[in-house]
């Protein structure tokens, strides 16, 4: 967006900004074309003026207000009337100009020219996703890496190698505009800011626009903007990184408390153990160990059991804690196994000797465990159920504890899918807000991306949230 | 302080109260067993 100054300063100057003084009076003035009564708000600063009954472009500057141009294209309904006054930002201001511009024909945009006799000029302008609210600065900005920065803040490069037309014109302006002047264009962005570069062949401009939140612009000038635009616009801050943040912050407290919680009541207390003697024929034994008592209201109980040095063999266990007062039962199994051996690729092992069996929620009392086990053997061409002798001993131990290592990992997986969400909401946005970007996706979203993809290729796990409203 | 801010800090709070719970009863969904159902081995009494 910009516009060039009627002074001519070299072309690695910048443009003086528009006239801010706080003296500017009205004048009225008669149309050379059609005769109607135009009143020049801007009096003193503005250039030319169209006439709003039979557009013709007035030279203003000229004592009698030559005629310069008529266009044949009516006079087109304004989303804002020109005359239209509105507080934006704590402003009034008045609207006294009109700008249809495009890149040659195509991606046009809206900009309305407001002006305060105090504050000097201003811009609204739209794409019809949304309104910015630009001021032309009366410096340039320095250049940081990789892009311009303005008051400690950097811009990232956005649009680039732009070449800007006006297409329709209407109102006044400080300026003299026709139709089909072009500029150059850059524009860089920041979350709620752009900062845009025109420039031709006298003089660099500078705006700088801040987004309009949609409510604004209804409360200045009545405008229904519109909300949730998608694509989103380039400078659209991203209504998930902020929520992102904060849960972020939220969610790793609360994992720090679990890990302390779990640290704090991970230990255990062995309560009992003894070793039962194994033969592997394949016969099923039954053993009662115990008793076995459990002092706090409730408990996890883990059942170890360690089968020394078996191999090819295993021993399936069937566990039983029985209440000697209630009889009420709480099963579990393990199977301790161990196989080795030798092929094509050279020795081999697996399995593990000893196992774990954790039962949840028993209750303070006398318990026994009733084991019912079978030692089997293995042989690499079938199995053996039968032949062998004595195996050992399997050493069974019993141990109270209140925290199962499962639940650390579910409460923190339950923690992290909110924040999974976000983040992939997140992306999501930002690519499709990159995706208009003549520098492609940068940041988390060009990590995201694919090769020279675009929002609607592929599939990747940030599109596994998108909804029907987007 | 955000809706959404607040609906996941109100999560947080659910599931560490959750975790809390569980802790307390030493209960987990992946506990290797439990109370047998009905149906279970049932043993007259295992003592003397």
């Amino acid at each position: 967006m910009l516009a060039e100054m009627a002074s001519e300063p070299g072309p690695d100057t910048v443009a003086a900004a528009p006239p801010a003084a706080a003296a500017a009076s009205t004048r009225a003035l008669s149309c050379p074309a059609c005769g109607g009564a135009i009143e020049v708000r801007a009096a003193g600063y503005t250039v030319t003026i169209v006439c709003r009954y039979c557009s013709s472009v007035i030279d203003v500057a000229n004592p009698e207000a030559r005629l310069i141009t008529k266009y044949e294209e009516a006079v087109q309904e304004l989303e804002i009337p020109l005359g239209a006054r509105g507080t934006l930002r704590g402003v009034e201001w008045e609207v006294i100009g009109y700008l249809r511009r495009s890149e040659h024909g195509s991606y046009g945009w809206e900009e309305y020219l407001l002006f305060n006799p105090y504050y000097g000029y201003r811009w609204v302008i739209t794409n019809g996703r949304g309104w910015s609210f630009g001021e032309m600065l009366t410096r340039a900005p320095d250049w940081g890496v990789g892009g311009p920065a303005l008051d400690g803040q950097s811009y990232n490069p956005f649009f680039s190698n732009g070449q800007a037309q006006v297409d329709y014109v209407l109102g006044e302006f400080y300026w003299r505009v026709k139709v089909g002047e072009e500029v150059a264009t850059d524009d860089y962005v920041r979350p709620g800011w752009m900062l845009s570069r025109e420039a031709n062949e006298s003089e660099i401009s500078w705006t700088l626009s801040a987004l309009l939140d949609p409510a604004e612009m209804e409360g200045a000038f009545g405008i229904i903007a519109p909300r949730d635009a998608w694509p989103p616009l380039p400078h659209q801050p991203s209504p998930y990184a902020r929520p992102l943040k904060a849960a972020a912050k939220i969610g790793a407290i609360a994992a720090l408390l679990l890990i302390v919680l779990a640290f704090a009541f991970g230990g255990s207390t062995l309560l009992y153990d003894n070793n039962l003697p194994v033969t592997f024929d394949g016969q099923t034994r039954t053993q009662t160990l115990g008793p076995i008592t459990v002092t706090r209201p409730w408990q996890m109980v883990a059942i170890r059991a360690d089968a020394g040095n078996i191999d090819n063999a295993w021993v399936d266990l069937d566990y039983t804690l029985v209440d000697r007062a209630t009889q009420e039962t709480y099963e579990s199994y393990g199977l301790a196994e161990h196989y080795s051996g030798s092929d094509s690729d050279g020795p081999w092992e697996e399995g593990s000797r000893d196992t774990t069996a954790k039962v949840a929620m028993v209750p303070a009392g006398t318990y026994d465990l009733v084991v019912e086990y079978s030692g089997n053997l293995w042989t690499s061409s079938s199995y053996s159920y039968g032949g062998g002798g004595y195996g050992g001993d399997v050493r069974i131990s019993v141990s109270q504890g209140l925290v199962f290592p499962s639940n650390v990992i579910i409460a923190l997986v339950l923690l992290l899918l909110p924040l999974l969400f976000l983040f992939l909401r997140h992306i999501r946005f930002e690519k499709a807000r990159q995706g208009e970007s003549d520098v492609g996706a940068t940041g988390l979203a060009g990590a995201f991306s694919g090769s020279d993809d675009d929002d609607d290729s592929g599939t990747d796990f940030s599109d596994m949230f998108s909804t029907a409203d987007d | 302080m955000e809706r959404g801010t607040f609906l996941y800090g109100l999560w947080a709070l659910v599931v560490a109260g959750m975790f809390t719970g569980a802790t307390y009863y030493g209960y987990s969904p992946l506990a290797d067993g439990g109370r047998a159902t009905l149906g279970g081995a049932m043993y007259g009494p295992t003592h003397k």
